[in-house]
């Protein structure tokens, strides 16, 4: 259902913002300001499964313990984003954009740190909005706030600031694992 | 009782203790709990700003050189349904617009119609580019409505944006009448409700209570209690209606606090001044209470048809096309349809009072059509609800009534 949704957005962004023969700062609006909302949509309800008590003990009584289920959950959520980010973005430099490899790193990086967000909102509150809520928070005060937030600045892209980008990817994979981490630790 | 009961369940939850501290930040942030700036009385030989009017001699120029320019180097901006658009024309398009280009300055359309930028530019001199001597306004606005069709809409060409090219300076006069607008109708603490509320629309109201409905309704379903509370008297009527009067109310409160605690920083700069203390109230309830409304409405509806959070991305697609929408036309934007009014405009420009005033009519009808929307989708919840509570369809909007009461209709009229 997520992935549907996610593909969703990607069919919805050509027709929401012109994405033909945009130069790198213009490509960089529908990646950073649409395309990145699939981290949240896809990352976001990782641990939703396990919120049903039925799910969870027949996931608890499994040989595999459930933090690497929501590892290897995590990793192929990551996988399956991080291509449909790759693909969409051909599909934009096929359109005539100009695509340096550094704007695909960026929306990815964007996209783990924003559903990394709802990960954590997720696996501490055990609440399907705060989960969703957090993530758009940080969304809006990026609208709000503009390059105040520095390197955590999500639209740095559109300006031409690549620089903060690593550190949000990593941020992102920390707060991911911080939140499997917290899930485990209240399941005990 | 069931109402306080509500109101307790709400305001105890993590999720309203996030909301409380999202609003906070999300105002602090546009720096409405620091307004220092004094409206000061206009003085003659000051800058007073400027302002758009449809004069044709500034329009048609300016227009046709902004065309000119776009046409060069074949990028168009525009703005179809509100968000930014770069538009190229392909060939042949691109002789349709030299055409246009041609009727609007006399300049025979071949010269246009070059392979190069560059020769272009050179072939063409910028002052040639000018309105046709016995060009019209009304001929020259049909052509900016072919330019603007051509482009798919949306551009600066089109006829309601055309104003957009007619920048006159404020006078002296107008200042001043704006300045008594100010002074007499807003009593001043007008103008800074009216900024708190452009802002608490769009980044807060229009967005946030989603998450209180989802949450709220969604907890009995977590809790195992929806088949418990399905069986209480109490009709489904009263049980939505209560829910949402609670979520209302606890998105409310903080909401006109923070409203006051806005307004009040302002209040002894105009001192001896005759002041509106009830401004922040009524732009409150008037201005932000639909946007609440509907954000609060839509989750309630979503989430009690389907059982799942689908109505946050519901709300969040709306709330992002409805805040881009705002960026052709930020200072001022009243649509019908618009989620979140906005009027961006502080003591600089005198509260652009003046644009207030002209759309207020416009400001009430859209108001109030979201408010009427709000109560549409209460009134369906009531009904999805009351469908739950008969079994009619599933936690998950499975319509048993359609598959499964087919066949006992058969079997009992074989009966």
């Amino acid at each position: 259902m997520h992935i549907l949704v996610g593909a969703l957005v990607l069919f919805l962004t050509p027709v929401l913002f012109g994405i033909t023969d945009l130069d790198r700062f213009a490509s960089a609006v529908p990646l950073e300001r649409f395309v990145a909302l699939l981290g949240p949509i896809l990352l976001t309800p990782i641990f939703g499964p396990e919120q049903s008590s039925e799910i969870d003990d027949v996931v608890s009584a499994k040989y595999i313990g459930r933090s690497v289920v929501c590892a290897v959950r995590i990793f192929c959520l990551t996988g399956i984003m991080a291509v449909m980010i790759l693909v969409f973005a051909i599909y934009m430099r096929e359109s005539g954009c100009e695509i340096p490899p550094v704007l695909v790193t960026g929306t990815i990086a964007d996209a783990v740190f924003l559903g990394s967000l709802g990960m954590l909102a997720g696996a501490i509150s055990g609440n399907v909005a705060v989960a969703y809520m957090l993530p758009v928070m940080y969304y809006t005060l990026c609208m709000g706030m503009g390059n105040k937030l520095g390197s955590f600045y999500l639209f740095a892209m559109e300006e031409g600031n690549y620089a903060g980008k690593p550190r949000m990817l990593i941020i992102g994979i920390l707060l991911a694992a911080v939140s499997v981490w917290i899930r485990e630790m209240k399941k005990r | 009782m069931l109402f306080w009961q509500e109101i307790k369940k709400l305001a105890g939850s993590v999720v309203y203790v996030l909301f409380v501290a999202v609003l906070i930040m999300e105002l602090s942030s546009q720096g409405v709990f620091s307004f220092h700036d004094k409206l000061e009385e206009p003085q003659p030989g000051e800058n007073y700003g400027i302002h758009n009017e449809e004069i044709p001699e500034l329009v048609m120029p300016a227009a046709i050189k902004e065309l000119f320019q776009e046409y060069t180097w074949n990028q168009y901006t525009t703005y179809p349904i509100g968000l930014y658009k770069n538009v190229k024309l392909k060939e042949k398009e691109k002789a349709q617009m030299a055409e246009i280009l041609s009727e609007l300055t006399g300049i025979k359309a071949e010269r246009f119609s070059v392979e190069k930028d560059a020769e272009l530019q050179k072939g063409i001199s910028e002052h040639e580019i000018a309105p046709r001597a016995d060009l019209t306004y009304e001929e020259f606005k049909a052509c900016m409505e072919r330019a603007d069709r051509l482009l798919g809409g949306g551009s600066d060409y089109a006829p309601d944006a055309l104003i957009g090219f007619g920048k006159v300076p404020v006078t002296y006069e107008d200042a001043r009448v704006e300045y008594q607008l100010v002074k007499d109708k807003d009593q001043f603490t007008g103008g800074y409700a009216r900024l708190f509320s452009d802002y608490a629309g769009v980044m807060a109201m229009a967005i946030l209570p989603v998450f209180l409905s989802v949450a709220l309704c969604l907890k009995d379903r977590r809790n195992k209690m929806s088949q418990l509370v399905y069986s209480r008297k109490v009709s489904s009527a009263v049980l939505v209606g209560v829910r949402y009067a609670a979520i209302l109310t606890v998105v409310m409160v903080p909401v006109v606090i923070l409203a006051y605690y806005s307004n009040s920083k302002v209040w002894n700069l105009y001192e001896g001044m005759q002041l509106d203390y009830l401004a922040p109230l009524k732009y409150a309830f008037g201005w932000l209470l639909p946007s609440a409304m509907v954000s609060a409405a839509v989750g309630m509806f979503f989430t009690e048809l389907t059982g799942t959070p689908i109505a946050i991305a519901v709300q969040c697609f709306w709330w992002f096309l409805d805040l881009n929408a705002g960026y052709k036309n930020i200072s001022s934007s009243y649509g019908l349809f618009r989620l979140a009014p906005r009027h961006n405009a502080g003591t600089l420009s005198r509260f652009r009072v003046l644009d207030f005033t002209s759309n207020f009519d416009r400001l009430v009808q859209n108001r109030l059509l979201m408010a009427g929307l709000a109560l549409v989708l209460v009134v369906l919840t009531i009904f999805a609800y009351d469908w739950k509570r008969r079994g009619k369809i599933g936690e998950r909007f499975k319509i048993r009534s359609v598959f499964a009461a087919a066949p006992d209709r058969k079997n009992k009229s074989a009966a």
